[in-house]
């Protein structure tokens, strides 16, 4: 009851929200620091800071870790958004792009064209896009009895997920020798991200962010629930379809890019909201930068861990994400 | 004179008919309780005339205007709503009794001072004063009502609606919430539309009491007038004893059901 009631204050709120943008920026630059070959601090500000073009790891630094980085922390920020925001709109904990489906609905349709149409390759994250409101508007469809019901929510999800998952194996048997890496994509990996990645993602990261943030007071009071939101003046189901469309967004951008990464949007929502409480405002910007600090930091990790192997980060989110979904089921039943 | 009316209105839910053809003028200032037993659909009819569910067939107007053609936004700012069931926000006392104001701000507007001091009215008027830093989900029942009680009238609302706002309260806490929206009515001018399930309180606490039997309205007027032996009899299948508290001057109903 105490943490609760300190968890409003703006004081601890605002600590906090200082704390995680510090822990994005540490395993951010964690990130780029370690790997096969160490990289000194000194030599770090060197080259990113004075830009020294002649230093020998400059290239490793700048055409790899760096666009990797950036990727992985891109790919954090949206899907840890993507959570969050499917949680508010659908009110379940468990609404996680991957576990409801939505990354499996953008994973089939980019998959579609990359493998049908490899020349198309502008059009794989317009299309993911389309793939993942589709299955959001199925899990609606499926879960919705005079208003959204939670409970309905994981099952349809669950249901979209197996079905699209299936296409998504259907593609890879009828088309096996053009599908590359399809393991890295099954799983969720930044192995060799670069920059034209970045190109691909940032945008689409950027429309995406920008949307939420502007979204901040509704999920406010949509969370007071329909009744209310209603009550207040607000026009859910169009406020309600613009959320979904900004999570299908970030989900569908990042799939496009690393695959069907999981648990992001599962873990670390809860974790923020467990440490700055449930006031949007601050929550969104937390979940943000966590989302940047725990993904950069797992695939950190997963390069170092076994290394020369690495493991793909999505190995490590299901590591750290599926006790952590029990956890929080658990949780939910006790209380 | 007429201020929020409504004309025919008839409501199916999975092809079964909840409300047929219900036409009713409301008056502005007055305290108006909807009473009936179970599933008589005044709960619906609540919905229906505060915005909330669009009807099959009819339609509500307040001041002239259809409300379901008016922007949400708009209706927001004359009309709110307490709703049965409340729920556990995790947000503070002040927060929550803040997000009243969001009807009367723009997109990019900010409150000013005096959103704040409408703010601060809701609150003395619920004395709240001593919670507003509280956790609205750590409160006790008879608390949260009137936070939410708060809300809804930080909207300023000209038409107040309170669907069964006593259900989870106790004794006391059931007087005192009526006593507040008896003095809210008195003292701001907001009318006042209720549904309550108990029958002494709708003859306690209204100008007028509108009894509905099997999806229509039985009988409407002054609680003196159309609480008759009659209608305890076909509406809610009790025997009535009217006894009269003289020190009060109050009337109050004894109930016993019906032998069959």
């Amino acid at each position: 009851m105490k943490i609760k009631t300190l968890r409003n204050t703006l004081g601890w709120q605002a600590i906090m929200l200082v704390l995680i943008m510090l822990a994005a920026l540490a395993a951010f630059s964690c990130s780029l620091m370690v790997g096969a070959v160490k990289v000194s601090f000194h030599d770090f500000i060197d080259i990113l800071i004075h830009s020294n073009i002649e230093h020998p790891y400059r290239d490793i630094l700048w055409n790899i870790r760096l666009p990797r980085t950036i990727v992985g922390a891109l790919v954090g920020a949206n899907l840890a958004l993507a959570g969050l925001l499917l949680q508010g709109v659908m009110r379940n904990p468990l609404a996680d792009p991957h576990i409801i489906g939505v990354s499996s609905g953008a994973g089939l349709f980019g998959m579609a064209i990359l493998v049908i149409f490899p020349h198309l390759t502008s059009l794989v994250t317009p299309l993911a896009f389309i793939g993942a409101m589709g299955a959001a508007i199925l899990i609606y469809l499926l879960s919705w009895k005079n208003g959204i019901v939670p409970t309905r929510v994981i099952l349809a999800g669950v249901a979209v997920s197996a079905f699209f998952g299936s296409g998504i194996s259907a593609l890879m048997t009828f088309y096996s020798d053009r599908v590359q890496g399809a393991l890295s994509f099954m799983v969720g990996g930044l192995a060799a991200k670069s920059w034209p990645q970045v190109e691909t993602i940032l945008p689409y990261s950027i429309i995406g962010i920008l949307f939420s943030l502007l979204l901040v007071k509704k999920l406010n009071i949509i969370k007071l629930g329909d009744s209310v939101a209603k009550g207040l003046g607000m026009r859910v189901e169009v406020v309600r379809l613009i959320i979904t469309a900004t999570a299908a967004l970030l989900a569908a951008s990042s799939v496009s890019v690393v695959g069907l990464l999981g648990f992001v949007g599962l873990i670390v929502p809860h974790i923020c909201r467990l440490l700055i409480g449930n006031d949007y405002r601050v929550l969104l910007p937390a979940t943000a930068c966590l989302g940047i600090a725990v993904v950069t930091i797992s695939d950190t990790f997963g390069r170092i861990l076994f290394s020369p192997f690495e493991l793909p980060v999505g190995v490590i989110m299901g590591a750290l994400g599926g006790p952590f979904f029990l956890f929080l089921l658990r949780r939910k039943s006790v209380s | 004179m007429t201020f929020l009316e409504a004309s025919e209105i008839t409501h199916y839910y999975d092809k079964k008919c909840i409300l047929s053809n219900i036409s009713f003028s409301f008056e502005k200032g007055k305290i108006y309780s909807i009473i009936g037993p179970n599933g008589c659909g005044k709960s619906t009819l609540l919905k229906i005339l505060c915005r909330q569910l669009p009807p099959t067939k009819g339609q509500v107007s307040l001041e002239g205007k259809n409300i379901y053609k008016l922007s949400p936004k708009k209706i927001a700012k004359s009309i709110s709503l307490l709703s049965q069931q409340v729920e556990k926000a995790d947000i503070t006392v002040k927060q929550l009794v803040t997000l009243g104001r969001t009807p009367h701000l723009g997109i990019f507007e900010r409150l000013n001072n005096q959103d704040m001091d409408v703010v601060q009215w809701a609150i003395s008027q619920t004395n709240l004063e001593l919670l507003i830093e509280r956790n609205v989900a750590s409160l006790s029942g008879g608390e949260m009502q009137r936070v939410w009680l708060a809300m809804a009238i930080a909207q300023q609302p000209t038409i107040l609606f309170l669907d069964e706002p006593t259900t989870y309260l106790d004794i006391a806490h059931q007087l005192e919430l009526l006593e507040l929206v008896r003095s809210l009515n008195i003292k701001s001018n907001v009318t006042i539309v209720m549904v309550l399930h108990d029958i002494n309180h709708a003859v306690l606490y209204s100008d007028k009491i509108i009894a509905m039997k099997d999806g229509g309205i039985y009988d409407h007027g002054n609680p003196e007038n159309i609480m008759t032996s009659k209608l305890f009899h076909e509406v809610f299948g009790v025997e009535a004893l009217r006894i009269t508290d003289i020190v009060r001057n109050e009337s109050m109903y004894s109930l016993t059901r019906l032998k069959k």
